[in-house]
């Protein structure tokens, strides 16, 4: 069967129709007051919550630096300082027993090839967000005392090349190299969640809203007037669209309302709390060219999922078939976003690569890889491609089976039945 | 020829649902789809309007393809539906939008028709003794009488040429009915091309010209329903008298279809053997109170034409 204009004449009204009665349900209303409210208030409510603001780093009552290098350490106050370690004492380290509050920095090697490691006790007090303000202390000492040794004012740190890798590790066992997975992981989780959570909504009430004109016993109605192919676009299209507004909008609130918190409640703003979460939003690829692509690949992800919704939803026939139909596309939602987390801590560039380039998992994983520079511009591309081949192959089976299961009555047709359909509509 | 519906056939799978049918309409008027529950002709109105995918035959309105581009149609669907939770007046104002009715002769037609089919006061807020506002009706708020009523509004609402109403008085009381038979009716008179799917045999005698009986996919009867009648003859004949006339009857060789007391229905071989009956009946001084030779009814048609096949089921 071959697409034309004519299929989607009529799309356009019942979009027009579908979100406005979307957004006269009072259901829908208040969900969206419930979300927007939330979101208007978690970023308040937990700095007022919070024991020490969020995000404002804890620097240790006392510094041992244990130098077992050839290098002089110079970590002056001004240093200190210059991370909020107002209280901090720096003292050399000579087998001292190491507080909770304390931290050894250890030095070892010459100025060419300096090892380097945090040292905490087994009961540290310090968090997540006070060992990345330690790490990158140490790294700061590290650079200002290989500027002394090379006779360079420490003030011309920011022109010096690539930063050392920085260890932490407690007093009984060393923090892994997965510390730099983790901000990784942060990264990804950060990114994949709305895209999931937009992924879902739109699914859910796709089907949904498929179901109820066909439970409706609608649809003879509305054929006479409308092709199928019309009335699923617009319904697909309109519920997108309530989804994207909806997840924007409780974006929205909640930048305003770290904004808000920071400029009155002194929290932390929303680059401090993803260093705290170990995200280093400086080390980005964040040209236009990721945000353009990233907005594409996510546009494609929706339409996919979204059209399989509005498959799954028209196999049924009443409401209480909604949870069965909704099954498989979650399912794959879920494994393309468990995926993503999971891989996000390996730190292989062929994990890198199946992952931007592997449908389902590409649209959670290659915008992340491409920012974090694990995968160039061009993988990127052919992954944004790969999802347009699959929403355009989507697309063209919808328009194979949907008037078919559009009046189809009884039991759920099971997916496999779907290609059946499909392959006696392409005979004739 | 305005509507030539030729060789429709529809399969599910190897299954036939719609065995070439064919017919045609050439002057407005009232044409009848009849046959039992499952002949297919349901089947038969969605494989016209395109709903479903033909496997064989064409349909066209005025020259071209039969399509809601070519040919105003409106639509009363045996599977009555409307959107529960919607507001009548969105549902009809979205489907009127869809014919491309403009919006402001949309409300003119639907407040012409609420006040025919009598339900203004669902779609229109209305205000009460103690001056409070009532809440335009949704759906689910409406009996099914009236449900079916907003039905009938939508298919009128784009004032269409070829009117298709697939048992349309079913599920309605007898004032409803009477309403629903003065619009249809009226369209008649108004010059629009009606096909009527039902099972009230004395509603499509009522109003239709020109009949095709299917029977398991197949047409097993077609034609003018006069000339079907006239065909069969005066063949029928509804007796009632004040005493036994039974032996009279048998001894006239006529078949007995039924009897309650004295009132018989009998099937003759012509006029003569009903004749002979009078006559016997007269010389033997048994009062008649009816004596009434006619053409079979579309109900005895039917019944003769499909009853004895699903007996047999």
């Amino acid at each position: 069967m071959k697409i034309s204009k004519g299929d989607f004449v009529g799309t356009g009204k019942v979009f027009r129709f579908t979100l406005s009665q979307y957004v006269k349900n009072k259901a829908n209303i208040i969900t969206f007051v419930i979300l927007i409210l939330v979101c208007a208030l978690c970023a308040p409510l937990s700095s007022l919550m919070a024991d020490t603001p969020v995000g404002e780093p804890v620097g240790p009552d006392t510094l041992y630096i244990d130098n077992q290098s050839s290098v002089d350490i110079y970590c002056p106050d001004e240093t200190l300082l210059s991370y909020g370690f107002t209280d901090t004492k720096v003292k050399a380290f000579i087998g001292n027993s190491v507080g909770e509050r304390d931290a050894v920095f250890s030095f070892f090697g010459n100025e060419n090839e300096l090892h380097r490691e945090i040292t905490l006790s087994d009961d540290s007090f310090f968090d997540e967000g006070d060992t990345s303000a330690l790490r990158s202390l140490c790294q700061r000492v590290i650079l200002d005392s290989k500027c002394m040794a090379l006779g360079i004012d420490p003030q011309a740190l920011t022109a010096m090349g690539t930063l050392p890798e920085i260890e932490v590790r407690d007093a009984t066992q060393p923090i892994s190299d997965a510390s730099e997975d983790a901000s990784w992981f942060m990264l990804q989780y950060i990114y994949s969640l709305p895209v999931m959570m937009l992924t879902l909504l739109a699914a859910s009430y796709i089907i949904r809203s498929v179901i109820e004109e066909k439970s409706s016993k609608l649809v003879d109605l509305l054929m006479v007037s409308v092709k199928p192919l019309a009335l699923l676009s617009g319904k697909i299209l309109a519920m997108m669209l309530a989804v994207l507004v909806t997840i924007l909008s409780m974006i929205g609130t909640m930048v305003l309302s770290n904004y808000v918190s920071v400029a009155y409640l002194d929290a932390p703003g929303l680059g401090q709390m993803f260093a705290s979460l170990g995200v280093d939003l400086s080390r980005l690829n964040f040209g236009v060219e990721t945000i353009l692509l990233t907005v594409l690949s996510v546009f494609l992800a929706y339409l996919t999922y979204s059209l399989l919704a509005g498959i799954a939803g028209s196999c049924c026939s009443a409401m209480e078939q909604a949870d069965s139909a909704s099954a498989l596309v979650t399912m794959t939602v879920m494994a393309g976003y468990l995926v993503s987390c999971v891989t996000s801590n390996f730190s292989s560039a062929g994990v890198a690569y199946f992952t931007s380039l592997c449908p389902v998992i590409s649209t959670f994983c290659a915008p992340v890889q491409y920012a974090a520079g694990n995968i160039p511009l061009w993988v990127f591309l052919i992954s944004i491609l790969i999802q347009g081949g699959i929403a355009y192959l989507l697309v063209r089976f919808c328009a194979k089976v949907y008037h078919s299961l559009i009046i189809h009555r009884g039991n759920r047709v099971k997916w496999r039945e779907l290609f059946t359909i499909a392959k006696e509509d392409s005979g004739k | 020829m305005s509507l030539i519906v030729k060789n429709l056939t529809k399969k599910y799978g190897s299954k036939t649902v719609l065995d070439h049918l064919s017919f045609s309409m050439e002057q407005p008027g009232v044409y009848a789809l009849l046959g039992t529950n499952g002949a297919g002709k349901t089947t038969a109105i969605r494989a016209m309007l395109g709903m479903l995918a033909k496997d064989g035959g064409e349909v066209t309105w005025k020259g071209g393809v039969l399509d809601s581009t070519v040919c105003n149609v409106g639509y009363l669907a045996e599977e009555r539906g409307l959107y529960p939770k919607y507001t009548l007046m969105d549902q009809l104002l979205y489907f009127t939008s869809l014919r491309g009715v403009d919006k402001e002769v949309a409300k003119k037609r639907i407040n012409y028709w609420a006040k025919r089919l009598e339900v203004t006061e669902y779609l229109y807020p209305t205000t009460l003794p103690n001056g409070r506002k009532t809440k335009a009706k949704t759906a689910d708020q409406l009996s099914k009488g009236n449900q079916q009523k907003i039905q009938f509004m939508i298919a009128l609402l784009s004032d269409p040429e070829l009117l298709i109403l697939d048992e349309p008085l079913s599920g309605l009381d007898p004032v409803n009915t009477d309403l629903f038979k003065s619009v249809i009716r009226e369209q008649i008179d108004a010059g629009k091309y009606l096909i009527m799917s039902s099972h009230q045999m004395a509603t499509v005698e009522e109003f239709c010209t020109d009949i095709t009986i299917l029977h398991r996919s197949k047409t097993v009867l077609q034609g003018n329903l006069n000339e079907i009648k006239k065909g069969y003859g005066r063949i029928h004949l509804h007796l009632k008298t004040e005493a036994d006339a039974l032996s009279y009857i048998r001894a006239a060789g006529i078949t007995l279809l039924s009897q309650v007391g004295n009132d018989y229905s009998l099937k003759v071989s012509g006029e003569e053997q009903a004749n002979l009956l009078l006559q016997s009946l007269v010389e033997n001084k048994i009062p008649i109170v009816t004596f009434d030779l006619r053409e079979p009814s579309l109900h005895e048609i039917f019944v003769e034409k499909v009853g004895s096949e699903n007996e047999d089921l």
